[in-house]
């Protein structure tokens, strides 16, 4: 059986690792370094004296990124090395499209790199596999994890199992572009006060009449409107634990209703449009300069600034009567079981987690989750951009991870939104059909990865 | 006797030489044809995401398979596919290559027109057909209707509508099936057209009467490559369906096709044993179209094995 097993993974991975092997871009510390700041080669090489006695150990890293985040992403790794001289860390960063194919590959042919970074989402595949290491048994565990957000934590525990450390919250919200407002002649929203969909409705259509001809009111994310309208109406598309469907209530209705208002308003880019042509994505919509909402991160930020764009962030919109509550990614590292280097693989995960990393992560990925660094985070930010960040407060308390859940559940919702907003179905048969089909998808995806 | 000694060891000799001269085909077809295929067959009936063992299930994977609608629209789309590809190219294969058969001035620049495109491979021209095919107002072709006062029509992202623009670009890679043809038909002997000429056959019963009758041989084979490359259709769904972020083959399902859904059950839901049920499935298909096929070409075939008798 193992023979077979091993046969037919090495078929599999010699095809896989052909087509990413291809993709991926390998850094190692001594290329990337180079760069790094000099004011601490003092400092590093005292470091590396009284460590001279220690073993040097390389340890390997795998994350997604490209561009600009690749070099981010190293300057980072750099950082730790530079705080642990006798780790060394060889890191591979490959676009997000190819890198769970690769993850997977790794992991069956038992060549993971020591550390991985994942989405809650994506890790979730492997809870009963035992391919990742529970972080528990490490030294220090419960001092490293008790100065977590208590949710992160927990999204990454399987029955007292940490098997992912959390790093980051990535999280949107729609921005703005004030002079494409002005332009309309329709007042600025508030930034902090959330309006009710019905109130956006109106907005829209307003900023849509005062636009020229080729120009869009809004390209919001779909998934994501509809995931926070259903959050903030207190009956989410599904539960916590991806497991069920919650959304077939009165309450999950109204949410599914105030979604088709919005995106059938005439003043949103279609909805099977969302992610090309003119109007780029939610995430690039500002950019575009024709587009006055957009829906992204505080990873836009920097080509919205190139692209002079007067953004301004504003909290998501809300069911009458419903509280704010944001969606956000939760994202982790894990260190596989087959590591050879777990010792040196928790030391750079501890200190991913510990205040100094998470302060460095944040400047340039996702918000932490470390409390201080996560406090201390925001303010800066806030202060630094009050624009970019004002908006992102008014859910600070309440922000809900994406649940896991299967491509065949995803695109049964994404078809019944189309469907929706074409007037195909109704509101309430909208949540009703993904009860029923949803339902058996997300029971079989359950029983595919469970024990 | 010792002649007959001899002449059964060169007879043995001559067997093991052939063995050995085939040998190296042998061991390939085992390893890489008969090996897989038991293989797959096995995993038909194991549940096994690559990580863990493989567990014997049954007939589990074909029940979820085959209970499973998406199963029935990537048969249907397949299908549609096959067939409406099929017949685009036996008919207008066939009726392009008998033009082109005649030796005019300029024939052979028209060949080479119409062989030309069938070069591009498949992910390049679903990439160059997204902006055609657009939906609203981004659509080239949803302009041209436009300016003709019709309406836009969303040609990749309608279920049933999606499948059709496959079978559409079909036309793309005529070529290849024109020039198998025409060699087919340059390959007749001109004697029976001379003789329909003095019998008073115009152009149109000639091909009729002559062309396609003694063109059998190739139309078979022209069909079954055509059912085979229509049910193996995969690389021009995948890009058609890319730009779409609905998490699987294009909004609802719309350009899922056998090897799609294939692709998608082992290497996005890393579900071997579905993936291996549809696998096989596919083979099935192919086999029984095949058969089809081959009867009907035993009561319609007028040339090749009726002749050689």
């Amino acid at each position: 059986m193992k023979t077979m097993k091993a046969f037919l993974s090495l078929s599999l991975i010699m095809a896989i690792i052909l087509v990413t092997a291809a993709c991926s871009s390998g850094n190692s510390s001594s290329e990337s370094s180079a760069g790094s700041g000099g004011g601490s080669e003092a400092q590093q090489s005292e470091q590396s004296k009284e460590n001279a006695a220690e073993k040097e150990v390389t340890i390997r890293y795998l994350h997604w990124a490209s561009g600009q985040d690749e070099v981010q992403f190293r300057a980072w790794l750099d950082e730790f090395e530079n705080s642990h001289p006798n780790i060394k860390v060889e890191s591979e960063f490959l676009p997000y499209d190819t890198y769970n194919s690769k993850v997977k590959t790794d992991l069956i042919s038992g060549n993971a790199a020591d550390v991985i970074g994942f989405t809650s989402s994506d890790w979730f595949a492997y809870t009963y596999s035992n391919v990742f290491l529970d972080l528990n048994t490490l030294p220090g565990a419960q001092e490293v994890f008790g100065q977590l957000t208590e949710d992160s934590v927990a999204a990454f525990n399987v029955e007292g199992a940490q098997l992912g450390a959390p790093t980051g919250v990535g999280r949107r919200v729609p921005f703005i572009n004030k002079d494409l407002f002005a332009k309309a002649n329709v007042p600025l929203p508030s930034q902090t006060e959330p309006m009710t969909a019905a109130q956006w409705v109106d907005m829209m259509k307003k900023v849509q009449a005062g636009l020229e001809g080729d120009m869009m009111a809004a390209n919001l994310f779909p998934e994501e409107l509809l995931y926070s309208l259903a959050l903030s109406a207190g009956s989410p598309v599904l539960s916590l634990d991806g497991k069920k469907v919650m959304v077939n209530t009165p309450e999950g209705i109204k949410a599914i209703q105030a979604f088709k208002d919005i995106m059938a308003s005439g003043a949103q880019v279609p909805i099977l449009d969302v992610w090309k042509g003119a109007y780029g994505n939610p995430d690039s919509a500002l950019t575009t300069g024709k587009v006055a909402i957009g829906w992204t991160g505080n990873w836009s930020l920097n080509a919205m600034k190139e692209a002079n764009i007067n953004y301004m962030s504003i909290p998501a919109p809300i069911v009458e009567g419903g509280k704010v509550t944001q969606v956000g990614y939760l994202n982790s590292h894990v260190i596989p079981v087959a590591s050879k280097n777990k010792e040196a693989a928790w030391e750079l995960v501890k200190w991913m987690s510990s205040k100094e990393g998470q302060l460095s992560f944040g400047k340039f990925s996702d918000l932490p989750v470390n409390k201080e660094a996560l406090a201390e985070t925001l303010e800066t930010l806030q202060a630094g951009d009050p624009n970019a960040f004002t908006g992102f407060a008014a859910a600070k308390e309440s922000v809900v991870a994406t649940p896991p859940f299967p491509s065949d559940f995803d695109t049964l919702r994404t078809g019944l939104q189309s469907k929706l907003v074409s007037d195909k179905v109704t509101a309430q048969q909208f949540a009703e059909q993904l009860e029923k089909e949803g339902q058996p998808m997300l029971d079989k995806y359950q029983a595919n990865i469970g024990k | 006797m010792g002649s007959g000694r001899s002449k059964m060891g060169i007879e043995r000799r001559e067997k093991l030489a052939g063995l050995l001269l085939v040998s190296p085909w042998m061991a390939g077809f085992l390893l890489f044809g008969i090996f897989p295929m038991a293989v797959s067959g096995y995993l038909t009936f194991v549940k096994w995401d690559f990580l863990r063992e493989p567990r014997w299930i049954g007939l589990s994977n074909f029940e979820g398979v085959f209970r499973n609608p998406i199963f029935y629209t990537a048969l249907k789309n397949t299908l549609i596919i096959t067939f409406g590809s099929s017949l685009i190219y036996l008919v207008l294969g066939v009726v392009i290559a008998a033009m082109l058969a005649k030796d005019y001035l300029g024939a052979n620049v028209f060949r080479a027109i119409i062989f030309l495109p069938s070069l591009v491979i498949g992910t390049a021209l679903a990439s160059m057909m997204q902006p055609v095919f657009g939906n609203g107002k981004y659509g080239l072709l949803n302009q041209v209707l436009n300016l003709l006062g019709l309406p836009y029509q969303s040609w990749l992202t309608e279920p049933g509508q999606a499948v059709w623009v496959i079978v559409a670009m079909s036309f793309w890679f005529l070529g290849s099936g024109v020039i198998i043809y025409l060699a087919g038909i340059k390959g007749i002997d001109p004697s029976y057209f001379e003789a329909a000429m003095i019998d008073g056959a115009n152009g149109l019963q000639q091909f009729y009467k002559v062309t396609i009758p003694l063109l059998t041989p190739v139309l078979l084979f022209q069909s079954i490559m055509g059912i085979i490359g229509g049910l193996q259709v995969f690389d021009l769904a995948l890009t058609l369906a890319s730009e779409f972020k609905t998490g699987g083959m294009g909004n609802e399902n719309s350009l899922a096709t056998l090897v799609f859904y294939l692709y998608t059950l082992a290497f996005r839901d890393y579900n071997m044993g579905s993936a291996a049920v549809v696998g096989w499935t596919i083979f099935i298909v192919s086999l029984l179209l095949s058969l089809v096929i081959f009867r009907l070409s035993k009561k319609f075939q007028l040339f090749g094995e009726e002749e050689s008798k």
